[in-house]
């Protein structure tokens, strides 16, 4: 126990005093997802909304697709992601792999299926009436979206921060596309799987507080936001 | 301007609404009136275009644009009932003082200025009839097809509506009502039976 009390001691002091590594881990795995999620956000959102609001044969096979792709493990989506981006691969000869590149591309197919299938959701449980009024009042179908975004903001919010609190917290992507790279790779996961194999467990458990910090953020966040629906 | 001909609606096997002739010309009023479940509405859906499975003869010269809505328990979007009202005029790309300024206009027309700002999520079924229509008539719109506009309404209200309807000249409007609310000043009333 004293191990553990004595750890959280020296991860305080480490996380206070503003070491350099870990802020570069933490800088690094924030902007990563943040950019995987505004992509997934970019390209899912439109995606989610058509399923919602369209009717075709094999619709409901492509939804619940996207939602077991939800369940995907990351060192599944990571191995995948290597397959692809290694010198053999066929996107070998973008020479990302390695790179934060290929980390935002693995964060990306985790996050897609995540925002689809929630704004999906949002979008599909909107009253009928919501498409009907904004018609007969004149919105062409960028318009009739946006609304349809504006009405379920809730919903879509929260398939966002979900997107982006399970990108964050990720580790089999990071380490079998990113390397785990000093200063190049290196994400909060990563570094608190490699700092503590080490032994050096204070600062494993400074990263991972600060990975727990943003995790609490996001999640108290989604709940604040859940609550707000509810009333 | 509205010709239908031997109209049937079915859902599944259940037949919803029969109509073997309904004509309106342009700047009639008219009523559809007929006891609950006659198929009022979904006449009027059809005529809207919102409903698009049903058999028989529909001949409409009116752009789907330039045709007006208002469902019998009409949507309210997030936002004040002035941003409610100024949708349509933001969806035309008008300026947002513009909006401002014929939401106001409206408003007063039909009585509820001091709702300007409130909640559109918050207010009565009858205040919500208001502002649906309200939100209508800004579009102008060549025929105004109305799901039971005074169900609700107190007494004020009917009278602000026939008053305000009256005054929209221009327009052809058809509206669905049980039969003791309908008004005198209408060219023609069609009952489904």
């Amino acid at each position: 126990m004293q191990y553990i009390w004595q750890g959280l001691n020296e991860a305080a002091s480490i996380v206070f005093r503003g070491d350099v590594e870990v802020l570069d881990a933490a800088f690094r795995s924030v902007w990563i997802s943040c950019f995987a999620v505004f992509l997934a956000a970019a390209t899912g959102l439109p995606l989610g909304s058509w399923l919602a609001r369209r009717s075709f044969f094999g619709k409901g096979i492509v939804v619940q697709l996207f939602r077991a792709a939800m369940a995907f493990p990351t060192v599944f989506i990571g191995l995948v992601c290597y397959a692809m981006l290694s010198r053999q691969g066929p996107l070998g000869g973008l020479e990302v792999l390695y790179s934060p590149w290929a980390i935002v591309a693995g964060e990306f197919i985790l996050a897609f299926p995540i925002i689809v299938s929630l704004s999906h959701g949002a979008i599909g449980s909107l009253d009928t009436r919501v498409s009907e009024t904004a018609r007969m009042l004149g919105a062409n179908g960028f318009q009739r979206w946006t609304t349809y975004l504006s009405e379920a903001r809730i919903g879509v919010t929260l398939a966002v921060l979900s997107a982006f609190a399970r990108c964050v917290t990720e580790l089999g992507i990071a380490m079998m596309v990113g390397g785990n790279l000093k200063g190049r790779t290196r994400t909060l996961s990563t570094a608190t799987a490699l700092e503590t194999s080490q032994g050096e467990f204070a600062k494993g458990l400074a990263m991972g507080m600060i990975l727990l910090f943003i995790a609490l953020t996001i999640t108290l966040a989604a709940g604040f936001l859940s609550r707000e629906r509810k009333s | 301007m509205i010709e239908v001909k031997n109209l049937l609606v079915k859902k599944s096997v259940k037949t919803i609404c029969t109509v073997s002739y309904f004509g309106v010309t342009a700047g009639q009023r008219v009523a559809v009136i007929g006891s609950n479940g006659s198929g009022k509405t979904t006449l009027l859906r059809v005529l809207a275009g919102l409903e698009k499975e049903f058999t028989g003869d529909f001949d409409c010269n009116v752009k789907s644009g330039r045709i007006g809505f208002v469902h019998q328990n009409p949507f309210m979007f997030k936002g004040s009932v002035q941003s409610n009202i100024g949708y349509g005029l933001k969806n035309q790309s008008e300026t947002r003082e513009s909006q401002v300024n014929t939401a106001k206009k409206m408003l007063k027309l039909f009585r509820i200025e001091k709702l300007a700002n409130v909640d559109a999520n918050s207010i009565s079924g009858g205040e919500r009839k208001r502002v649906a229509v309200a939100r209508a008539i800004v579009m102008q719109p060549r025929l105004l097809l109305l799901d039971e506009p005074f169900a609700e309404l107190d007494e004020d209200g009917i009278e602000t509506m026939h008053r305000v309807l009256d005054a929209q000249s221009e327009m052809t409007i058809v509206l669905t009502s049980p039969t003791e609310l309908v008004s005198q000043t209408l060219d023609q009333v069609f009952e489904l039976s």
